[in-house]
């Protein structure tokens, strides 16, 4: 969840390094500190926001998100994921493989090429042959039935 | 929260990318970040060993080092905490890693079937089966049947005392050396009461590998379930220590479904040589099971020991 979170910010992979590597071991020496009644993840996402927009400070480095609002809110959106059967991720993002598995044909295309090739939406409208905002309107409508698919997924797990 | 729905919406949009990321494309810088995260944490920790050598920190350096692979431990617990998965480390790590899951996943209150052979030169090997009783509060009870008739023997304790309960005369309460020192001459062993202490060893001083994913069947149900299969050999040799160390913990949950310690012991030495330890159902126990009043009668002596003199001392009284 950690990757997840630091990627939702914005980070890229550099950025994503080292905060990751500064949020351990800030983690490891502060785990005195952690209350065992609380859940973990918020408390080691929260460690990584500070490192992140420290580091910002600091080194100058771009990141998308940068404000503490947008962090926490990333961080109680992923707890969020969280709730989803599994013990790991992988087993938590059952639940969006679902989802994916449900959107049409050509929108699951969209995504798949997008976030499986890592094509950017030029790259895509010349694959498939339509135009560029047409690739971006089908990506944008996957992503919020994706979303709504979860929260349904989210709301019957909660009820 | 007083983020405006656009801004929400931003921030939920690179949600769902980042979760697609992960979904689709596993991080291969993962294994990378983990070995990179466990050398710096294992090199401070070696640094604050050896920075100070003067008197009045040695005790202090010397508590630390015993801690370091603890923390180590614990600095890996993080990393699994975090939601990192195993197959993304390699096998090495994946093995230590199944390791300090079955640590962090432990229930609560844990019951164990121990079946126990010792060698005796002149008796050759005896086999007994013992309960053992774990809670998460770092308390013990064990019901071990003696090696004679009779010879039932019930020991509890925790992080600072010890108490016995043998099947007759009366119950006592000590510190761990003194119960140790009695129940060695009854040739029950106690070192290794605590299946955590294990995992902890075998995190330490034991070279891990991790076998292919294998079955096996539950000591209590006879379900047959999906584990990982880790083998630590000892590194170097200690006769007090098993040679071998075996875990199948469970694929789905991570936790320690059994163990099994195996020793190489000369023929004319007496010792355990092999224990298997079972994880049981959860059992409904009473409050005080892991407490002396949870298993003694009202009205039993009970006393207190001091020094291992003393003890004899109530023996012989008793006798």
């Amino acid at each position: 969840m950690l990757t997840t979170y630091l990627r939702a910010a914005g980070c890229d992979d550099t950025l994503l390094d080292d905060v990751w590597q500064e949020t351990m071991i800030v983690a490891w020496r502060k785990l005195d500190e952690f209350d065992r009644s609380k859940p973990f993840g918020p408390w080691l996402r929260g460690i990584a926001a500070r490192t992140l927009l420290a580091g910002r400070r600091s080194a100058n480095k771009v990141v998308l998100i940068d404000d503490m609002e947008s962090l926490d809110y990333l961080n109680q959106r992923l707890e969020r994921i969280k709730q989803f059967d599994g013990d790991t991720l992988d087993e938590k993002l059952d639940a969006l493989r679902d989802c994916v598995s449900k959107l049409s044909i050509t929108d699951r295309e969209c995504i798949e090429l997008r976030f499986r090739e890592d094509l950017m939406p030029a790259a895509m409208s010349q694959r498939i042959g339509i135009a560029l905002e047409t690739v971006k309107k089908r990506l944008l409508r996957a992503k919020q039935q994706l979303q709504a698919c979860l929260e349904r997924k989210l709301q019957a797990d909660v009820s | 929260m007083t983020l405006e729905p656009e801004r929400q919406s931003a921030l939920d949009d690179a949600i769902i990318e980042s979760l697609l990321r992960e979904f689709y494309v596993a991080d291969p810088n993962d294994e990378r970040r983990i070995a990179s995260i466990l050398n710096a944490i294992e090199c401070e920790a070696t640094e604050a060993t050896t920075t100070d050598s003067s008197s009045t920190q040695l005790l202090v350096n010397l508590r630390f080092q015993v801690n370091r692979w603890v923390s180590l431990a614990i600095a890996a617990c993080v990393l699994l905490v975090a939601g990192l998965v195993f197959t993304f480390f390699s096998r090495g790590n994946a093995a230590y890693a199944v390791v300090m899951r079955s640590l962090e996943v432990t229930p609560k209150i844990r019951a164990y079937r121990m079946q126990m052979v010792h060698q005796h030169p002149l008796w050759g090997n005896r086999e007994v089966t013992a309960d053992l009783y774990l809670n998460d509060q770092d308390q013990f009870a064990v019901r071990h049947p003696g090696w004679s008739r009779f010879g039932e023997v019930w020991i509890g304790g925790d992080a600072k005392s010890r108490w016995v309960v043998p099947r007759f005369g009366p119950a006592f309460v000590g510190g761990e050396e003194i119960v140790g020192s009695w129940l060695a001459k009854k040739d029950i062993p106690s070192p290794y009461l605590h299946v955590s202490t294990i995992l902890h060893r075998m995190s330490r001083v034991y070279h891990l590998t991790m076998n292919d994913d294998t079955t096996l069947t539950l000591a209590d149900s006879g379900e047959i379930v999906a584990c990982q299969q880790i083998i630590g050999e000892l590194r170097g040799f200690n006769k007090t220590l098993p040679s071998k160390i075996e875990l199948w913990a469970k694929l789905d949950s991570g936790i320690a479904q059994r163990l099994e310690l195996t020793w190489q012991r000369a023929e004319s030495e007496r010792g355990p040589i092999r224990w298997t330890i079972d994880l049981m159902d959860s059992p409904e126990l009473p409050s005080n099971w892991f407490i002396l009043d949870g298993h003694i009668n009202e009205g039993r002596r009970v006393v207190s020991i001091k020094s291992i003199a003393e003890l004899e001392d109530v023996e012989n009284d008793d006798q």
